[in-house]
């Protein structure tokens, strides 16, 4: 069936628009933001990472996220870690840089792949996956926030669908502010089809303002926060 | 809906509430002492929320000022602000449409429906979607637009309009919707504990992100210069939506627009903050462009429907253009004294509170929503706390004046303009006017309305409602100086 063609209400409000002269106004500053508490570090030199873990990890429990610290070569034995505790054996993977240092740390799970489109294996997502691994892009200490940028090595609902997201964060990529952080990582002008932040697990107060976890996406967010900061051991 | 619900096809048939009946709904409103209590601890809570992130009162002054100045250069810019998002959202594969109203909006969904032949949709929350009806004009074409934000899922369930842009069931208690949700669905027994209720909520709609072939959201901002849309939620439903159906439609109102990526941040901090008093929401997910080359999930298709619905008409106004810098926060509604007392569902409308009340005359007209812009004391809360700067209570002023006056000269009259002019009550002003500039006519008036006084009716409409009648003094203020004048130059002339 064919699409209503929507072009005279293109022309119609554009038209309406457009036939008013209007005023250009000046490019707003943006330079009170940047420089307030709201876009901490995006400015000037970038805040030392070392000071950040700290209030990151902090932040991050205030959204009931769990923050567990690794090291640059024991970090998979952290995520395990995390997946044993909670009892999480079917275990979702993507197929990026991660994976070769991952696998062997999940002997005895059912470790599952993400390399189908999500088509083929919608259901078993959906129904028989404990828990999804994914990286990070960035960390945002001032809210304990997590920058995904999923594609194809990590597709997005891989930090969605599972009940449990376990997200591996170096140190060394964290930001003071929100705004630090896409200021350094830049994503324009070619964004990518989906750029996510993530802080906490998925959650409610829609019930008398009572909150409540786990609404619809995952249940649990833990984050292996990797100190790869200090010098590594020989 | 599915096997989980009791009922088949759509849930509770919906209460419609008319903005024509606004005072006899606020009478009823005001009346119910839950519906109260819901309203009174909701807005507590959420001003003490939002309170508890502005304690500087500075730093908020100079972030709402950088959000304020953003939407206004975005506004000046809308229309080559949409070309550009057009252009930029072809490139990437987006498929754009356009609706003056609501009619074409639903029509565009239906024939996206009938294309994929889909008998089910999932929603994420969208007020622009309240705007058209979506639900229930898909309704009337065997379609099922199921809502699946939580608030929303559960007003939708009791056949309600949400009462709060934010937080859709705020006027519900727990004990209602233990009860709603084991009238509605099977196999569920009554429990009024929260954490059970969200996860049978979790439990029932799961299947349907799996299995519904087309998602629809709304957008919080778009992003002229990438094609980007922005969406800002706790739940997850909003990336359920968009990222499993295979087909991602999504509605918004043609005023959403920046131009740069960079401009959403300052807007972001202030929307989360002044809605439910959040730094972050748990989830910010920009989406570009439909599935790409490689990639494993996301929708194939993804359609943006930008809506007018009268917003061209409010822009086009120099005086009415700010109405359209909100960025649908509700710190208006939740700090406004009227709202808090009545809630959201007697305005009749989809936006409630302050932000309805300037809203809904340019979609819906000045003739049925003439008595909203009244309903306010003017006392300044919601300017107060809007994080863009909308000056509502003067646009509260305009349009009181533009439902009752014809158009000034140099402004359009807007749809329903003079709608609640009264020939009796003009005609009483220009009286009252007339007896103002002649002073000799004037004092014949008063000397008349003394004489009488006694005949003053004592029932005078909806003054005497809640106050005394109006009658005129024995003896009014000229007389008394006058007399006061007179005594104290008495002992003078004695001398």
């Amino acid at each position: 069936m064919s699409l209503p063609d929507t072009r005279a209400a293109r022309s119609a409000i554009l038209g309406a628009l457009r036939d008013r002269v209007t005023m250009v106004l000046p490019s707003p500053d943006l330079a009170p933001y940047h420089g307030g508490p709201f876009g901490r570090g995006s400015t000037g030199a970038r805040v030392d990472c070392a000071s950040l873990v700290a209030p990151f990890e902090t932040a991050a429990r205030g959204w009931r996220a769990e923050v567990l610290h690794a090291r640059r070569d024991d970090w998979p034995q952290a995520v395990r870690a995390a997946l044993d505790a909670r009892g999480a054996t079917r275990v979702a993977v993507g197929t990026g840089a991660l994976q070769p240092l991952l696998a062997p740390a999940l002997p005895g799970l059912q470790v599952r792949r993400f390399e189908q489109p999500l088509s083929q294996w919608k259901a078993e997502l959906f129904d028989a996956v404990d828990a999804g691994i994914t990286g990070t892009l960035a960390g945002v200490a001032d809210t304990g926030t997590l920058l995904l940028r999923p594609g194809a090595d990590e597709p997005r609902t891989l930090s969605l669908v599972p009940p449990l997201h376990v997200a591996v964060l170096m140190a060394s990529t964290l930001y003071a502010s929100l705004a630090a952080a896409l200021r350094a990582l830049a994503p324009e002008p070619d964004m990518p089809t989906n750029l996510l932040l993530v802080s906490g697990p998925s959650k409610t107060a829609d019930i008398q303002q009572t909150l409540a976890y786990g609404a619809h996406g995952p249940k649990e967010l833990v984050i292996v926060l990797v100190d790869d900061l200090s010098e590594p051991q020989s | 809906m599915t096997a989980a619900h009791t009922r088949a096809g759509a849930a509770a048939p919906m209460r419609f509430v008319d903005p024509r009946h606004f005072k006899a709904n606020s009478r009823e409103a005001v009346d119910d002492a839950q519906l109260r209590s819901s309203f009174r601890s909701a807005m507590d809570f959420l001003q003490a929320r939002r309170a508890s992130h502005f304690g500087d009162a500075a730093a908020f002054e100079a972030l709402r000022r950088v959000g304020e100045s953003i939407r206004r250069y975005s506004l000046a810019k809308l229309p080559e602000l949409l070309e550009q998002l057009e252009a930029r959202l072809v490139e990437r594969g987006v498929q754009v449409h356009w609706a003056q109203t609501p009619a074409q909006a639903n029509a565009i969904f239906l024939a996206l429906a009938r294309r994929h032949g889909a008998t089910r949709m999932v929603k994420g929350k969208s007020m622009v979607s309240e705007e058209i009806e979506l639900n229930h004009r898909m309704a009337e074409h065997g379609i099922e637009c199921l809502e699946t934000d939580m608030g929303e899922y559960i007003v939708q369930l009791a056949g309600e309009r949400p009462s709060h842009i934010i937080m859709p069931a705020i006027h519900k208690t727990r004990q209602q919707i233990g009860a709603l949700f084991a009238d509605e669905l099977r196999d569920t027994p009554y429990t009024d504990d929260v954490d059970t209720l969200i996860a049978i909520g979790r439990r029932v709609l799961r299947s349907e992100f799996r299995d519904a072939a087309i998602g629809v959201s709304g957008v919080n901002f778009m992003v002229a210069e990438t094609g980007t849309l922005v969406l800002v939620e706790n739940e997850g439903n909003g990336r359920m939506c968009t990222t499993v159906p295979d087909v991602h439609v999504a509605i918004t109102g043609i005023e959403k627009v920046v131009e740069r990526f960079e401009h959403v941040l300052p807007l972001f901090a202030l929307l989360t903050r002044s809605a439910t008093g959040q730094a972050v929401t748990t989830y910010f997910n920009a989406i570009t462009g439909p599935r790409r080359a490689g990639e494993l999930d996301g929708p194939s298709e993804v359609h943006l429907i930008l809506l007018d619905n009268g917003r061209s008409q409010a822009w086009r106004d120099d005086d009415f253009r700010p109405t359209l810098q909100c960025i649908r926060c509700g710190a208006c509604m939740n700090h406004c004294p009227v709202y808090a007392r009545i809630g959201g569902l007697a305005y009749g409308t989809t936006y409630p509170g302050p932000i309805g009340s300037i809203v809904s005359p340019h979609l819906l007209g000045l003739d049925p929503t003439r008595d909203l812009p009244t309903a306010s004391s003017l006392c300044g809360a919601c300017a107060e706390v809007c994080p863009v700067g909308i000056p509502i209570p003067d646009l509260l002023m305009q349009l009181r004046r533009a439902a009752k006056h014809d158009a000034a000269p140099g402004h359009a009259p807007l749809a329903g303009q003079a709608s609640a002019k009264d020939w009796r009550e003009a005609l009483a002003w220009r009286l009252w006017a007339w007896l103002n500039e002649h002073p000799a006519w004037y004092r014949l008036a008063v000397a008349l309305g003394r004489r009488l006084r006694a005949l003053t009716p004592p029932w005078q409409g909806g003054w005497t409602a809640h106050r005394k009648p109006l009658r005129l003094a024995a003896c009014g203020l000229r007389e008394r100086m006058r007399a006061a004048e007179r005594r104290e130059s008495a002992p003078a002339r004695v001398d």
